[in-house]
Protein backbone atom coordinates (compact mmCIF):
# COMPACT_ATOMS: atom_id res chain seq x y z
CA UNK A 1 0.00 0.00 0.00
CA UNK A 2 2.80 2.40 0.90
CA UNK A 3 4.75 4.21 -1.75
CA UNK A 4 1.77 4.84 -4.02
CA UNK A 5 0.77 8.12 -2.48
CA UNK A 6 2.03 10.97 -0.36
CA UNK A 7 2.78 9.87 3.19
CA UNK A 8 0.17 10.72 5.80
CA UNK A 9 1.37 11.43 9.32
CA UNK A 10 -0.61 12.25 12.43
CA UNK A 11 -0.14 12.93 16.09
CA UNK A 12 -2.01 10.42 18.23
CA UNK A 13 -4.01 11.10 21.38
CA UNK A 14 -5.28 7.68 22.52
CA UNK A 15 -6.95 8.79 25.75
CA UNK A 16 -7.22 6.77 28.95
CA UNK A 17 -9.60 4.02 27.77
CA UNK A 18 -7.37 2.97 24.90
CA UNK A 19 -4.57 2.27 27.36
CA UNK A 20 -6.78 -0.02 29.44
CA UNK A 21 -10.37 -1.21 28.93
CA UNK A 22 -10.31 -0.45 25.20
CA UNK A 23 -6.78 -1.56 24.45
CA UNK A 24 -7.99 -3.52 21.41
CA UNK A 25 -9.13 -0.22 19.86
CA UNK A 26 -5.61 1.13 20.33
CA UNK A 27 -4.09 -2.08 18.99
CA UNK A 28 -6.32 -2.22 15.92
CA UNK A 29 -5.96 1.49 15.13
CA UNK A 30 -2.17 1.22 15.20
CA UNK A 31 -2.23 -1.99 13.13
CA UNK A 32 -4.64 -0.55 10.56
CA UNK A 33 -2.69 2.68 10.17
CA UNK A 34 0.57 0.78 9.85
CA UNK A 35 -0.96 -1.43 7.16
CA UNK A 36 -2.12 1.65 5.27
CA UNK A 37 1.25 3.33 5.67
CA UNK A 38 -0.18 6.10 7.84
CA UNK A 39 2.26 7.40 10.44
CA UNK A 40 1.18 7.85 14.07
CA UNK A 41 3.21 9.56 16.77
CA UNK A 42 1.71 9.37 20.25
CA UNK A 43 1.57 12.72 22.01
CA UNK A 44 4.15 12.45 24.80
CA UNK A 45 2.86 12.71 28.36
CA UNK A 46 -0.70 13.48 27.34
CA UNK A 47 -3.13 13.81 30.22
CA UNK A 48 -6.79 12.87 30.65
CA UNK A 49 -9.17 15.19 28.78
CA UNK A 50 -11.49 15.25 31.80
CA UNK A 51 -14.26 13.54 29.84
CA UNK A 52 -17.85 13.95 31.03
CA UNK A 53 -17.14 14.39 34.76
CA UNK A 54 -15.00 17.48 34.21
CA UNK A 55 -17.30 19.36 31.87
CA UNK A 56 -20.41 18.61 33.88
CA UNK A 57 -19.02 20.05 37.10
CA UNK A 58 -16.23 22.47 36.20
CA UNK A 59 -16.03 24.03 32.77
CA UNK A 60 -12.75 25.84 33.38
CA UNK A 61 -11.08 22.62 34.51
CA UNK A 62 -12.42 20.80 31.45
CA UNK A 63 -11.20 23.49 29.06
CA UNK A 64 -7.83 23.70 30.81
CA UNK A 65 -7.14 19.96 30.71
CA UNK A 66 -7.96 19.93 26.99
CA UNK A 67 -5.94 23.08 26.32
CA UNK A 68 -2.94 21.52 28.05
CA UNK A 69 -3.23 18.54 25.72
CA UNK A 70 -3.49 20.81 22.70
CA UNK A 71 -0.31 22.56 23.84
CA UNK A 72 1.55 19.26 24.26
CA UNK A 73 0.23 18.05 20.89
CA UNK A 74 2.09 20.89 19.20
CA UNK A 75 5.27 18.88 19.78
CA UNK A 76 4.24 16.16 17.32
CA UNK A 77 3.83 16.62 13.56
CA UNK A 78 0.60 16.42 11.59
CA UNK A 79 -3.07 16.66 12.43
CA UNK A 80 -4.18 15.01 15.67
CA UNK A 81 -5.86 11.60 15.46
CA UNK A 82 -8.28 10.99 18.36
CA UNK A 83 -10.08 7.61 18.28
CA UNK A 84 -12.15 8.00 21.46
CA UNK A 85 -15.41 9.81 20.69
CA UNK A 86 -15.47 11.40 24.13
CA UNK A 87 -11.88 12.70 23.92
CA UNK A 88 -12.56 13.78 20.33
CA UNK A 89 -15.62 15.71 21.46
CA UNK A 90 -13.94 17.30 24.49
CA UNK A 91 -10.81 18.39 22.62
CA UNK A 92 -12.83 19.79 19.73
CA UNK A 93 -15.25 21.52 22.11
CA UNK A 94 -12.36 23.21 23.92
CA UNK A 95 -10.82 24.24 20.62
CA UNK A 96 -14.15 25.65 19.44
CA UNK A 97 -15.02 27.50 22.65
CA UNK A 98 -11.57 28.96 23.13
CA UNK A 99 -11.54 30.14 19.53
CA UNK A 100 -14.77 32.11 19.86
CA UNK A 101 -14.26 33.36 23.45
CA UNK A 102 -11.07 35.38 23.81
CA UNK A 103 -11.61 36.21 27.48
CA UNK A 104 -12.01 32.53 28.26
CA UNK A 105 -8.91 31.71 26.26
CA UNK A 106 -6.88 34.22 28.30
CA UNK A 107 -8.12 32.69 31.56
CA UNK A 108 -7.22 29.19 30.36
CA UNK A 109 -3.78 30.43 29.26
CA UNK A 110 -3.23 31.64 32.83
CA UNK A 111 -4.24 28.24 34.17
CA UNK A 112 -1.97 26.22 31.90
CA UNK A 113 0.80 28.86 32.00
CA UNK A 114 1.18 28.97 28.23
CA UNK A 115 -0.62 30.26 25.17
CA UNK A 116 -3.40 27.99 23.93
CA UNK A 117 -2.61 26.70 20.43
CA UNK A 118 -5.82 26.27 18.46
CA UNK A 119 -4.72 25.63 14.89
CA UNK A 120 -4.19 21.87 14.88
CA UNK A 121 -6.83 19.84 13.07
CA UNK A 122 -8.39 17.23 15.35
CA UNK A 123 -9.64 14.20 13.45
CA UNK A 124 -11.38 10.95 14.25
CA UNK A 125 -9.79 7.93 12.52
CA UNK A 126 -13.05 7.50 10.56
CA UNK A 127 -12.35 10.71 8.66
CA UNK A 128 -8.65 9.95 8.34
CA UNK A 129 -9.35 6.60 6.69
CA UNK A 130 -12.50 7.62 4.83
CA UNK A 131 -11.39 11.04 3.59
CA UNK A 132 -7.67 11.69 4.01
CA UNK A 133 -6.74 8.18 2.90
CA UNK A 134 -9.83 7.89 0.75
CA UNK A 135 -12.46 5.31 -0.04
CA UNK A 136 -11.17 4.28 -3.45
CA UNK A 137 -7.63 3.56 -2.23
CA UNK A 138 -9.15 1.78 0.76
CA UNK A 139 -11.22 -0.45 -1.52
CA UNK A 140 -8.12 -1.14 -3.56
CA UNK A 141 -6.17 -2.10 -0.44
CA UNK A 142 -8.74 -4.68 0.67
CA UNK A 143 -7.38 -8.22 0.46
CA UNK A 144 -10.19 -10.15 2.16
CA UNK A 145 -13.53 -8.44 1.49
CA UNK A 146 -16.02 -8.82 4.33
CA UNK A 147 -18.54 -10.30 1.93
CA UNK A 148 -21.77 -11.55 3.48
CA UNK A 149 -21.29 -9.75 6.78
CA UNK A 150 -24.23 -7.53 7.75
CA UNK A 151 -23.03 -4.69 9.94
CA UNK A 152 -25.00 -2.17 12.01
CA UNK A 153 -22.92 1.03 12.17
CA UNK A 154 -23.42 2.72 15.52
CA UNK A 155 -22.34 6.35 15.94
CA UNK A 156 -23.71 7.14 19.39
CA UNK A 157 -23.98 10.74 20.55
CA UNK A 158 -20.61 12.37 20.33
CA UNK A 159 -19.10 11.55 16.96
CA UNK A 160 -21.38 13.90 15.07
CA UNK A 161 -22.82 16.21 17.71
CA UNK A 162 -22.90 19.09 18.25
CA UNK A 163 -22.37 19.58 14.52
CA UNK A 164 -20.64 22.97 14.74
CA UNK A 165 -18.02 21.32 16.96
CA UNK A 166 -17.69 17.83 15.54
CA UNK A 167 -17.80 18.63 11.82
CA UNK A 168 -17.33 14.92 11.17
CA UNK A 169 -20.44 14.41 9.08
CA UNK A 170 -24.13 15.29 8.91
CA UNK A 171 -25.23 15.28 12.54
CA UNK A 172 -28.54 13.51 11.98
CA UNK A 173 -27.82 11.43 8.89
CA UNK A 174 -24.13 10.57 8.85
CA UNK A 175 -22.82 8.06 6.33
CA UNK A 176 -19.05 8.04 6.80
CA UNK A 177 -18.98 4.84 8.87
CA UNK A 178 -21.22 3.02 6.39
CA UNK A 179 -19.03 4.19 3.51
CA UNK A 180 -15.86 2.94 5.18
CA UNK A 181 -17.39 -0.41 6.14
CA UNK A 182 -18.86 -0.90 2.68
CA UNK A 183 -15.45 -0.11 1.16
CA UNK A 184 -14.24 -3.14 3.12
CA UNK A 185 -16.81 -5.29 1.34
CA UNK A 186 -19.38 -5.65 4.10
CA UNK A 187 -23.08 -4.88 3.87
CA UNK A 188 -24.45 -2.22 6.21
CA UNK A 189 -28.01 -2.41 7.50
CA UNK A 190 -30.49 0.43 7.68
CA UNK A 191 -31.65 0.76 11.26
CA UNK A 192 -33.22 3.10 13.78
CA UNK A 193 -30.74 3.50 16.63
CA UNK A 194 -27.51 4.61 14.96
CA UNK A 195 -27.44 7.90 16.88
CA UNK A 196 -29.15 6.98 20.13
CA UNK A 197 -27.32 7.25 23.45
CA UNK A 198 -25.91 4.10 25.07
CA UNK A 199 -25.73 5.69 28.54
CA UNK A 200 -22.01 6.36 28.23
CA UNK A 201 -20.34 7.19 31.56
CA UNK A 202 -23.48 6.28 33.51
CA UNK A 203 -22.07 2.76 33.35
CA UNK A 204 -20.39 3.45 36.70
CA UNK A 205 -23.02 5.26 38.80
CA UNK A 206 -26.22 4.19 37.04
CA UNK A 207 -25.68 0.90 35.19
CA UNK A 208 -29.44 0.31 35.10
CA UNK A 209 -29.77 3.26 32.70
CA UNK A 210 -27.08 1.76 30.47
CA UNK A 211 -28.71 -1.67 30.47
CA UNK A 212 -32.06 -0.17 29.44
CA UNK A 213 -30.59 1.95 26.64
CA UNK A 214 -28.26 -0.72 25.28
CA UNK A 215 -31.12 -3.24 25.30
CA UNK A 216 -33.02 -0.96 22.91
CA UNK A 217 -29.98 -0.52 20.67
CA UNK A 218 -29.20 -4.24 20.54
CA UNK A 219 -32.84 -5.08 19.82
CA UNK A 220 -32.97 -2.55 16.98
CA UNK A 221 -29.78 -3.90 15.43
CA UNK A 222 -31.03 -7.46 15.66
CA UNK A 223 -34.40 -6.50 14.17
CA UNK A 224 -32.58 -4.91 11.24
CA UNK A 225 -30.87 -8.21 10.52
CA UNK A 226 -27.38 -7.25 11.62
CA UNK A 227 -24.78 -9.93 12.33
CA UNK A 228 -22.73 -7.53 14.41
CA UNK A 229 -22.32 -3.89 15.38
CA UNK A 230 -19.39 -1.65 14.68
CA UNK A 231 -18.43 1.45 16.65
CA UNK A 232 -15.83 4.22 16.88
CA UNK A 233 -16.06 4.89 20.60
CA UNK A 234 -14.68 2.91 23.56
CA UNK A 235 -17.55 3.88 25.86
CA UNK A 236 -20.18 2.74 23.36
CA UNK A 237 -18.26 -0.46 22.71
CA UNK A 238 -17.91 -1.18 26.42
CA UNK A 239 -21.56 -0.63 27.15
CA UNK A 240 -22.87 -2.65 24.21
CA UNK A 241 -20.36 -5.49 24.59
CA UNK A 242 -19.64 -5.70 28.30
CA UNK A 243 -23.25 -5.25 29.38
CA UNK A 244 -24.75 -7.49 26.68
CA UNK A 245 -24.88 -10.58 28.88
CA UNK A 246 -26.65 -8.54 31.57
CA UNK A 247 -29.13 -7.24 29.00
CA UNK A 248 -29.80 -10.79 27.83
CA UNK A 249 -30.31 -12.02 31.39
CA UNK A 250 -32.81 -9.26 32.15
CA UNK A 251 -34.71 -9.38 28.86
CA UNK A 252 -34.61 -13.11 28.27
CA UNK A 253 -33.58 -12.39 24.69
CA UNK A 254 -30.37 -13.81 23.25
CA UNK A 255 -28.71 -11.21 21.03
CA UNK A 256 -25.23 -12.67 20.54
CA UNK A 257 -24.13 -9.58 18.64
CA UNK A 258 -20.38 -9.01 18.56
CA UNK A 259 -19.46 -5.33 18.86
CA UNK A 260 -16.31 -4.62 16.90
CA UNK A 261 -14.38 -1.41 16.46
CA UNK A 262 -14.47 -0.30 12.84
CA UNK A 263 -10.68 -0.47 12.89
CA UNK A 264 -10.92 -4.19 13.66
CA UNK A 265 -13.24 -4.83 10.71
CA UNK A 266 -11.05 -2.82 8.36
CA UNK A 267 -7.98 -4.61 9.64
CA UNK A 268 -9.59 -7.97 8.89
CA UNK A 269 -10.41 -6.77 5.38
CA UNK A 270 -6.78 -5.78 4.89
CA UNK A 271 -5.77 -9.31 5.83
CA UNK A 272 -4.38 -8.58 9.28
CA UNK A 273 -4.32 -11.45 11.79
CA UNK A 274 -6.99 -11.40 14.55
CA UNK A 275 -4.28 -11.26 17.22
CA UNK A 276 -2.98 -7.97 15.80
CA UNK A 277 -6.48 -6.53 16.04
CA UNK A 278 -7.23 -7.59 19.60
CA UNK A 279 -10.30 -9.62 18.68
CA UNK A 280 -9.83 -11.84 21.73
CA UNK A 281 -10.34 -8.78 23.93
CA UNK A 282 -14.02 -8.53 23.05
CA UNK A 283 -16.55 -9.96 25.48
CA UNK A 284 -18.96 -11.27 22.85
CA UNK A 285 -16.63 -13.49 20.87
CA UNK A 286 -16.70 -12.49 17.17
CA UNK A 287 -14.70 -15.51 15.97
CA UNK A 288 -17.65 -17.93 15.53
CA UNK A 289 -19.47 -15.35 13.38
CA UNK A 290 -16.38 -14.56 11.33
CA UNK A 291 -15.71 -18.27 10.76
CA UNK A 292 -19.35 -18.88 9.84
CA UNK A 293 -19.08 -16.14 7.21
CA UNK A 294 -15.84 -17.59 5.91
CA UNK A 295 -13.86 -14.50 6.90
CA UNK A 296 -11.26 -16.33 9.00
CA UNK B 1 -27.78 21.89 32.02
CA UNK B 2 -24.04 21.86 32.65
CA UNK B 3 -24.26 25.40 34.08
CA UNK B 4 -26.76 24.26 36.72
CA UNK B 5 -24.66 21.21 37.57
CA UNK B 6 -21.57 23.39 37.90
CA UNK B 7 -23.26 25.89 40.22
CA UNK B 8 -24.49 23.09 42.43
CA UNK B 9 -21.10 21.39 42.40
CA UNK B 10 -19.34 24.58 43.48
CA UNK B 11 -21.75 25.01 46.37
CA UNK B 12 -21.27 21.33 47.27
CA UNK B 13 -25.02 21.12 47.60
CA UNK B 14 -26.89 17.99 48.57
CA UNK B 15 -27.86 16.08 45.47
CA UNK B 16 -30.51 13.48 44.82
CA UNK B 17 -27.92 11.99 42.47
CA UNK B 18 -25.30 11.30 45.12
CA UNK B 19 -23.82 8.38 43.26
CA UNK B 20 -23.30 10.47 40.12
CA UNK B 21 -21.60 13.18 42.16
CA UNK B 22 -19.45 10.53 43.83
CA UNK B 23 -18.43 9.09 40.46
CA UNK B 24 -17.54 12.56 39.20
CA UNK B 25 -15.49 13.34 42.30
CA UNK B 26 -13.54 10.06 42.15
CA UNK B 27 -12.94 10.46 38.42
CA UNK B 28 -11.46 13.93 38.86
CA UNK B 29 -9.43 12.82 41.88
CA UNK B 30 -7.81 10.14 39.74
CA UNK B 31 -6.79 12.75 37.17
CA UNK B 32 -5.35 14.92 39.93
CA UNK B 33 -3.36 11.98 41.34
CA UNK B 34 -2.18 10.26 38.18
CA UNK B 35 -2.79 12.63 35.27
CA UNK B 36 -4.83 9.88 33.67
CA UNK B 37 -7.76 7.69 34.55
CA UNK B 38 -7.22 4.58 36.67
CA UNK B 39 -10.30 2.49 35.93
CA UNK B 40 -9.72 -0.23 38.53
CA UNK B 41 -9.20 2.31 41.30
CA UNK B 42 -12.22 4.28 40.12
CA UNK B 43 -14.52 1.26 40.19
CA UNK B 44 -13.17 -0.11 43.48
CA UNK B 45 -13.43 3.19 45.35
CA UNK B 46 -16.87 3.84 43.90
CA UNK B 47 -18.14 0.52 45.23
CA UNK B 48 -16.59 1.09 48.65
CA UNK B 49 -17.80 4.67 49.06
CA UNK B 50 -21.25 4.10 47.60
CA UNK B 51 -21.82 1.04 49.76
CA UNK B 52 -22.53 -1.12 46.71
CA UNK B 53 -19.74 -3.54 47.45
CA UNK B 54 -20.82 -6.20 44.97
CA UNK B 55 -21.76 -3.88 42.12
CA UNK B 56 -20.42 -5.36 38.86
CA UNK B 57 -18.53 -7.97 40.89
CA UNK B 58 -19.17 -10.53 38.17
CA UNK B 59 -17.60 -8.29 35.53
CA UNK B 60 -14.31 -7.62 37.29
CA UNK B 61 -12.79 -11.11 36.82
CA UNK B 62 -13.71 -11.07 33.11
CA UNK B 63 -12.14 -7.65 32.65
CA UNK B 64 -9.01 -8.71 34.50
CA UNK B 65 -8.77 -11.95 32.52
CA UNK B 66 -8.86 -10.01 29.27
CA UNK B 67 -6.28 -7.54 30.52
CA UNK B 68 -8.76 -4.69 30.38
CA UNK B 69 -8.05 -3.42 33.87
CA UNK B 70 -4.64 -2.15 34.81
CA UNK B 71 -3.68 -3.09 38.33
CA UNK B 72 -1.39 -0.10 38.53
CA UNK B 73 -1.56 3.31 36.88
CA UNK B 74 1.75 5.10 36.61
CA UNK B 75 1.68 8.86 37.05
CA UNK B 76 2.34 10.92 33.95
CA UNK B 77 5.71 12.62 33.95
CA UNK B 78 4.07 16.03 34.00
CA UNK B 79 1.95 15.28 37.06
CA UNK B 80 3.19 18.45 38.77
CA UNK B 81 1.74 20.52 35.92
CA UNK B 82 -1.57 18.69 36.30
CA UNK B 83 -1.57 19.49 40.00
CA UNK B 84 -0.94 23.17 39.21
CA UNK B 85 -3.87 23.20 36.78
CA UNK B 86 -6.20 21.89 39.49
CA UNK B 87 -4.79 24.35 42.03
CA UNK B 88 -5.14 27.38 39.78
CA UNK B 89 -8.67 26.47 38.74
CA UNK B 90 -9.59 26.20 42.41
CA UNK B 91 -7.84 29.48 43.19
CA UNK B 92 -9.66 31.28 40.39
CA UNK B 93 -12.96 29.89 41.55
CA UNK B 94 -12.37 31.17 45.07
CA UNK B 95 -11.44 34.56 43.66
CA UNK B 96 -14.60 34.53 41.56
CA UNK B 97 -12.62 34.68 38.32
CA UNK B 98 -13.23 31.21 36.94
CA UNK B 99 -15.71 32.51 34.38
Amino acid sequence: VTGVREALIYGYYPGCSLHASAKEYDLSTRALFEALGIGLTEVPDWICCGATPAHTVDELLSLSLCAKNLAIAETVPGDLAVPCASCFSRLKTAQHELTVDLARRNTVARVIESPVPLAKNIKHPLEIVGRDWGLEPLTAAVKKPLAGLKVACYYGCLLTRPPEVSQLDDAEAPTIMEQVIEAAGAETVSWSHRLECCGASFTLPRPGVVVKLTAEILAAAKDAGADCLTVGCPLCQGNLDLRQQEVEAQSGVRYDLPVLYFTQLLGLALGLAPARLGLSGLMVDPLPLLKLKGLL
Amino acid sequence: MDALRQLWWQRQGRSEEKVVQLANRLFLDNIRRFGRQHELRLGTLFNLKSGQLLKDAALAPKLLAKGKLKLRQAKTRNISEVARIFARVEQLRQEGGSR
